[in-house]
């Protein structure tokens, strides 16, 4: 299909599907934000609540794209912030917390990542914003849900994913368990908020009741976990790691080439036949041992070794092409360099470009789902710290310039 | 918060948020299902269209848990096809194609997952289902989109973990890209297409407008690429693979125990570090100038890392966890999946889910992980037999008679 055909029916202008949607986000560092972000990057309105003066913890975060403006340019704050507009306020003493309740009343979804109990300290937790809105969507993140014996137990990334079972089953057999190179867990527990707020939403629709929803990163985590529970429950088999190869079939779908890694991967007999051709085995198309699903996984070793044998004397850039025209599943295994000259990458508007007053332009990833009729993008750069203080409190809670400067001096706001 | 007083809000006999929505699946593998599955699980009734006599690819690999039928008992295919219903429907007849549209015409929600430009031969693509469902939420998952220069190409798992950035950092420094254990290219994919139909769900509401939604397995996971983009197009940082360190901050790795098990541990404020310290019974180093800032430590990870690797060589996983979690130290054992299934606090999560299957008998699997206090959400049902729901979809929903059913039933259409 061409890009033209599928957005036929395109709205012009559009902010994405959730337009219209208005979210307050209590959040710090990843996960909160992430919710936030993937809400924001379809269309919604997000309001970020942040520190005064200070601003929050993933601002800290290095590299920073200018080094006398550190609080505004880490590249870690300004990707999971992006589209968001961002206010000052303190929630720690009731002034603040006063206003927090107000700016509630006027919105659809609460995102919050504090650590179990800190809102509810506050005054902020789902029964107090429910007095106030009461059909409101209060969504809480955190390592390990709001209930359960280890709810209050801090957690970052890894945590989540070494008590979910994913370090215990990634890296190699003779190694040590190993974390995904991103901050996996903290990315997926953010798109589960993002999920909950949106099946709760529904729910709203038809009956106008809001609810709390509560996400913890080791549930998020074995969302994704495969047979993980089963094989352990039904068939006494403890997932091992075996480095890249899929367990326990033992394909192994990474690939030395003379000068790099690729990917190659067979599942169906069809396409093992059309390697066969390519690497001049026709022999293995009728073997016992490789013909059939079922006997190359007994037999992955040898599957995994002829295939080795085949590439490591060709460079990827003459193995790669006669996989595409043999139809085979190949590719290259991207850098973000690589990634950002992609033309793939950038006919789908995963390449985005904002203005950022500080920093110019910058490059952020764009937005992954694509709507025919109500397109999302990536909209506008992370916001500077209060750089909506003006909007939001006299805009949209009507407080007169008087108040604001009183807020400001009392660093509330 | 106690269990008791989250739900304490919650509707009897809830299926969760998204009872009463209605989704049709012409999915095969994982991606497309896990779409599939994020929606039954908060409650959509969910009918997935599946291969007559043989069913799709996932129900041929194993492993098999014991079961009186090999066609019904992959592992694969019981974890993430729980909670709908199958209808066996041969797509590529002319008679199938009119019996989807048929049951289209009566859906929210319709998702697939084959390569794009496959259901559109057979006259099942948005155009043609837009046609019979004017407001349909129409969602396509593949490797690459819809559209785009290498749309075309076939894709698994590992290609969307490849070039979505993924693979490339994930690894040892000095060894090869690695894949991440969990089929995350597939996985991710199926979360962003719940995620598409939700958001597209929001937009017919408020409209009554239905979409075409396009999510491809690589953008799903250059979606969670953290810093990657802005990385290599503005700070001069190309993003590589460092093991399970952290590039910036020490203690942040895995450690080996005595036990031949390993633990995590993650200590960054100073302070933290003082309480290590005293704890390793290395005073010395609270203040020793390789060690004594975050920006030090990050400085000096081998030396960190070495010192932290000493200490809990001498202890057992446990002991390490139980002194460090003493001194409100961030750090966690690495389950596997026996100690998963062990774990109290999973099991009050009800993160281990319990159904019957009727070949396979009682089956555990993982439960739904949003919590919502008003809709709970639950695993209802195992993973539908090949065709299980016949009867009731044909016959209930599109009121097709009996003799009709039993002739689709010899052609071999259902």
């Amino acid at each position: 299909m061409k890009k033209e055909e599928f957005y036929e029916e395109a709205i012009p202008n559009s902010q994405g599907p959730l337009e219209g949607i208005r979210i307050l986000e209590a959040t710090t560092t990843q996960a909160g934000p992430v919710a936030g972000a993937l809400l924001t990057d379809l269309g919604a309105e997000s309001i970020k609540v942040d520190a005064p003066m200070v601003g929050e913890m993933g601002r800290y975060i290095p590299p920073f794209l200018n080094e006398e403006n550190r609080l505004e340019t880490s590249i870690y704050y300004m990707t999971y912030n992006r589209n968001k507009k961002c206010i000052t306020l303190t929630l720690n003493r009731p002034e603040g917390q006063e206003v927090f309740r107000e700016l509630a009343s006027h919105v659809d979804i609460i995102i919050q990542n504090y650590k179990p109990g800190t809102m509810e300290k506050w005054g902020l937790g789902y029964k107090a914003i429910q007095q106030i809105k009461p059909d409101i969507i209060y969504v809480s993140i955190s390592g390990f849900g709001q209930y359960g014996p280890y709810h209050t137990r801090p957690a970052y990334d890894p945590l989540g994913q070494a008590m979910s079972g994913l370090m215990s089953i990634n890296g190699y057999p003779d190694g040590p368990p190993m974390k995904t190179g991103g901050p996996i867990a903290d990315n997926l527990t953010g798109w589960q908020g993002a999920l909950g707020a949106l099946a709760a939403l529904h729910y709203k629709n038809r009956t106008g009741k809001g609810q709390h929803v509560d996400v913890s990163m080791v549930d998020s985590l074995l969302n994704v976990s495969d047979w993980g529970i089963p094989l352990a429950a039904h068939l006494g088999q403890v997932w091992q790691r075996q480095g890249n190869a899929y367990y326990p079939i033992g394909l192994d779908p990474v690939v030395k080439c003379q000068d790099e890694y690729i990917v190659l991967l067979v599942a169906i007999d069809s396409h093992w036949a059309k390697l066969c051709k390519l690497m001049g085995r026709e022999e293995l198309i009728e073997d016992p041992r490789t013909k059939g699903m079922i006997n190359r996984a007994q037999n992955a070793a040898l599957v995994n070794q002829v295939i080795r044998d085949w590439a490591i004397d060709k460079p990827a850039a003459q193995i790669l092409p006669a996989l595409e025209e043999a139809e085979l599943v190949g590719s290259p295994i991207l850098n973000f360099q690589q990634i950002l000259e992609n033309e793939h990458i950038r006919e789908r508007g995963m390449i985005a470009e904002v203005e950022h007053p500080i920093c110019g332009k910058v490059n952020l990833y764009g937005v992954a789902t694509k709507y025919s009729r109500t397109p999302a993008r990536t909209r506008t750069g992370a916001p500077l710290l209060g750089e909506h203080n003006q909007e939001i409190y006299e805009g949209l809670l009507g407080y007169s310039p008087e108040r604001m400067a009183q807020l400001q001096e009392k660093r509330v706001i | 918060m106690r269990k008791e007083e989250f739900y304490r809000g919650a509707l009897p006999q809830s299926l969760g948020p998204l009872e009463g929505t209605r989704v049709l699946e012409a999915t095969t593998s994982f991606a497309g299902p896990m779409a599939g599955t994020v929606l039954a699980d908060l409650g959509a009734d969910v009918i997935k269209v599946d291969f007559p006599g043989t069913g799709e690819v996932i129900r041929q690999v194993g492993p098999f848990v014991p079961s009186s039928s090999k066609l019904e008992s992959s592992a694969f295919h019981l974890s993430i096809n729980r909670n709908k219903k199958c209808i066996s429907l041969d797509l590529r007849t002319p008679e199938g194609r009119e019996l989807f549209h048929q049951l289209a015409a009566q859906m929210d929600v319709v998702i697939e997952n084959f390569k794009p430009g496959t259901m559109e031969k057979w006259g099942l693509g948005y155009p043609a289902i837009r046609q019979v469902r004017p407001n349909i939420v129409y969602v396509s998952i593949s490797g690459y989109g819809q559209f785009g220069p290498n749309h075309p190409k076939p894709s698994y798992d590992a290609v969307g973990q490849a070039t979505g950035g993924l693979m490339y950092v994930t690894g040892e420094a000095d060894g090869p890209p690695t894949r991440a254990g969990y089929g995350m290219g597939d996985a991710l994919a199926g979360w962003q297409g719940a995620i598409g139909a939700l958001a597209a769900l929001a937009h017919r509401s408020r409209t009554g407008e239905g979409q075409h939604v396009d999510i491809s397995q690589q953008e799903s996971v250059l979606y969670c690429s953290t810093w990657g983009i802005m990385g290599a197009a503005n700070a001069d940082f190309l993003w590589k693979r460092s093991g399970s360190g952290n590039p910036i901050v020490a203690p942040y790795n895995t450690y080996p125990c005595k036990d031949g098990e390993y633990v995590f541990v993650a200590v960054a404020l100073d302070a933290h570090w003082a309480r290590l310290c005293k704890l390793m019974g290395r005073e010395d180093l609270i203040d020793d100038p390789r060690t004594r800032t975050v920006a030090d430590r990050g400085k000096n990870r081998p030396f960190v890392d070495g010192v932290v690797a000493e200490w809990t060589r001498g202890l057992t996983v446990e002991e390490v966890v139980q002194r460090m979690d003493e001194a409100q130290l961030v750090v966690a054992p690495i389950l596997n999946f026996r100690q998963i299934l062990a774990d109290p606090h999973l099991e009050e999560r009800e993160m281990i889910a319990s159904v019957d299957h009727p070949a396979a008998g009682p089956l555990k699997l993982f439960g739904v992980a949003a919590k919502f206090s008003r809709t709970p959400a639950r695993v209802r049902t195992p993973a539908p037999m090949l065709g299980e729901h016949n009867e009731e979809v044909y016959c209930g929903l599109l009121d097709l008679g009996a003799e009709r059913l039993m002739a689709l039933k010899e052609k071999k259409v259902i």
